[in-house]
């Protein structure tokens, strides 16, 4: 595995553009992991084009937002769950006892 | 000119050469001191022979003589004026007791060089000696420009050999002996020097391995923990309610295989069910061999599509099929109210992630971490099944590991041998994949760079070679250090060529050490400190990193595994085969199903063995 920073610039263009890209198919931990990758990357070398900054900025953005939406998500469910009883049975992966 | 100028650079030796007669006169009269002095000598600062250190007792003359003007410490190179005047001090106050050794040492020295020097010489005519002189000079020219070929070199030797004879040999008695007791201190202080690099060489190595060591031994750790965690986390409730039926579930669901051997601990012990778990584990170990003879074909076909495709498939499958029954194991024995669709999207992300980092691109850290992940659901998988399968299987794959490793028609012998024929890539991911049965620990080269830490002025380079009793490596040790070899070697060629102002580069190779298994190539580094040291060296490192990375690439053809890994790794010098990692989880984890205790003993025992493959 190649260290980022040893990276060529269109290297890691390509990288991060398929998986900003990539990240669409329902995987927010692509995008985070497109961040994590790159973003030292960017720290460290300030000359890099703007088309990068933009691809991990907006993975990060992404995957945020992916991972408020999964919160909020869970805490409605976990909270309204008993309210809504039997009506949501489907959505459990194993019915809980008790 | 007085005997005691000391410091005369080429320059003015040029000068002098072109002098009139009575000025050579002169010079010969110096030329000793000249050539003895030459550990001031700017100059002489980049010349580093390739040769061990401690050449003390089984040298030629010449290389005595050579070691002389040119051993010259690493370190102390940018110092050389401070170490000048040092010499100075040093040599005012000799009357300070030396140790009965080293005086030995020295008496021992001053006879031989006294031997060597006054041996007899040709007798030159003037001409003849501006010639010899310029000769001298040339060569002494271009080692300094480090275009110097070893034959060269060689010659460089011999000439300086010969001039110091003629000079010697010319000199008066007083003369003489002042000569020799100046080379008398010189060796002194080259042994004293010597001593301390030793001494700073060695705790350089200890350092080195201990680094190296917890970097191995860390994610070993991890993958043990996470295994542990595993099996209790499933056991826990195991032993509180349901009464294995866990452990059914994963058995049945993971193998179709081992549909059987499901035993109640209740059931007392009988020899069916002895012979059942040894049934089944020869099932698995059956299919683990069509596996290998499958990979085998498909790459000596050059399928190499179709293998990445299993391999992809493979790990897939591992993380989110097992992923995804412990995850579900968990859900249920917790009772945790968990919903599909998380469910669902966090093992989609979890698994095509893991596939993409481990086969593609992505941050080390998190490429390790899945590595270790997956080797930890191998081996929790590899626990489900009943007692004395898994110690059966344990053996079976450690006797199915030394045959493919060691017999002849072994596959993954021919597989090793099949890439090192066609200059063809195991790929790495086969590497991985195929270790996961085999106990083996593959050969990196570790390569630091000077930014690491810039106080220092030496930086050491090393590749540690390590050696397990029943490894894949054997037969391709030699080949990979020979290749690691060359390696360092090309580097340094190309380090000389770009910077050779600011890096001396050593090689220092003790291949002839004893254990010939871990035959340690050291490679020490010493920038010169500028002004702008920091700014520069850091530049220097990143251009000689991309450079080793070319400097790889093209090397490719000929050792593809060793080379393509090793500029991977800047952080991680040796690389332990995932085969380990699920070995000793396995074990481990077996040992967890029971009691803390177990665990604990019996992770430190396989620690402590761990310990000792890496070590001898």
């Amino acid at each position: 595995m190649v260290k980022a920073k040893n990276m060529s610039e269109e290297e890691i263009l390509s990288i991060s553009k398929k998986m900003f890209y990539g990240g669409f198919a329902f995987l927010p931990w692509l995008w985070l992991v497109n961040w994590i990758y790159f973003n030292p990357v960017l720290k460290q070398r300030p000359g890099l084009s703007k088309k990068i900054h933009f691809y991990v900025k907006w993975s990060f953005v992404g995957a945020s937002i992916w991972i408020v939406v999964l919160a909020i998500w869970i805490i409605v469910f976990q909270t309204n769950r008993t309210k809504w009883g039997h009506k949501i049975d489907f959505l459990y992966v194993t019915i809980p006892r008790g | 000119m007085s005997q005691n100028t000391s410091g005369l650079n080429t320059k003015e030796y040029k000068e002098l050469r072109q002098n009139s007669q009575e000025e050579l006169d002169n010079m010969e009269d110096n030329k000793i001191y000249i050539d003895n002095n030459k550990d001031n000598h700017t100059t002489h600062r980049n010349y580093r022979p390739i040769k061990n250190q401690d050449s003390n007792s089984e040298v030629t003359s010449n290389n005595n003589n050579n070691n002389n003007n040119n051993n010259n410490d690493n370190n102390n190179n940018n110092d050389n004026n401070n170490n000048n005047s040092r010499n100075d001090i040093a040599s005012s106050s000799t009357s300070v007791p030396e140790d009965p050794k080293l005086k030995k040492e020295l008496d021992e020295y001053i006879e031989k060089q006294k031997e060597i020097l006054s041996s007899p010489v040709k007798e030159f005519t003037k001409e003849e000696y501006g010639e010899y002189l310029n000769e001298y000079e040339r060569l002494l020219k271009l080692h300094t420009e480090k275009k110097i070929t070893p034959e060269q070199k060689e010659e460089l030797n011999e000439h300086y050999q010969t001039l110091a004879k003629f000079q010697y040999q010319h000199i008066s008695p007083e003369q003489k002996k002042e000569y020799l007791e100046k080379q008398r201190r010189h060796y002194k202080e080259r042994k004293i020097r010597e001593a301390e690099n030793k001494k700073k060489e060695m705790y350089d190595n200890l350092r080195y391995y201990s680094k190296e060591i917890s970097s191995i031994i860390r994610p070993v750790i991890l993958c043990i923990c996470l295994s542990i965690l595993w099996v209790k986390l499933t056991n826990k409730v195991d032993t509180q309610q349901i009464r294995s039926q866990d452990l059914n579930l994963i058995s049945s669901n993971n193998n179709d295989n081992t549909t059987n051997n499901q035993e109640n601990d209740s059931e007392s012990f009988d020899i069916w069910k002895l012979l059942n778990s040894f049934a089944n584990a020869g099932i698995i170990i059956g299919n683990i061999i069509i596996a290998t003879f499958v990979i085998l074909c498909l790459f000596k076909y050059n399928h190499t599509k179709i293998l990445y495709g299993l391999f992809i498939f493979t790990v897939f499958m591992l993380i989110g099929i097992f992923g995804y029954n412990l995850l579900y194991v968990l859900i249920d024995t917790y009772n945790i109210p968990m919903d599909w669709f998380t469910l669902t999207i966090f093992m989609l992300n979890l698994s095509v992630v893991g596939v993409i980092v481990i086969f593609w691109k992505g941050p080390p850290r998190i490429q390790q971490g899945y590595l270790v992940l997956m080797s930890s659901l191998m081996a929790f998988s590899l626990t489900g099944f009943a007692d004395y399968t898994t110690w059966f299987l344990l053996a079976l794959l450690a006797c199915w590991d030394l045959i493919a490793v060691l017999c002849p028609f072994g596959p993954l012998k021919m597989l090793v041998e099949h890439s090192d024929s066609n200059n063809q890539m195991i790929p790495q991911a086969l590497i991985y994949s195929t270790m996961v049965w085999m106990m083996a620990q593959d050969v990196r080269i570790k390569i630091k760079d000077n930014n690491e830490n810039n106080e220092n002025n030496e930086n050491m380079l090393k590749n540690g070679l390590t050696h397990n009793p029943s490894t894949l490596f054997d037969e391709c040790e030699a080949s990979s250090s020979c290749s690691t070899k060359e390696l360092i070697d090309s580097k340094q060629k190309k380090l000389n060529e770009k910077n050779n102002e600011n890096y001396n580069i050593k090689i220092n190779d003790d291949e002839d050490s004893d254990i010939s298994n871990s035959s340690d190539q050291i490679n020490e580094i010493s920038s010169e400190k500028g002004d702008n040291l920091e700014r520069k060296s850091l530049t220097n490192s990143r251009r000689s990193s991309r450079r080793s990375h070319r400097n790889d690439h093209d090397n490719n053809n000929n050792r593809e595994t060793q080379d393509s890994n090793s500029d991977d790794e800047d952080e991680e010098g040796l690389k332990l085969g995932l085969g380990d990692f699920v070995f000793y989880s396995v074990l481990i984890a077996r040992a967890a199903m029971h009691d803390w205790l177990t665990t604990f003993s019996c992770a430190i025992a396989v620690l402590t063995g761990l310990t000792l493959t890496i070590f001898y």
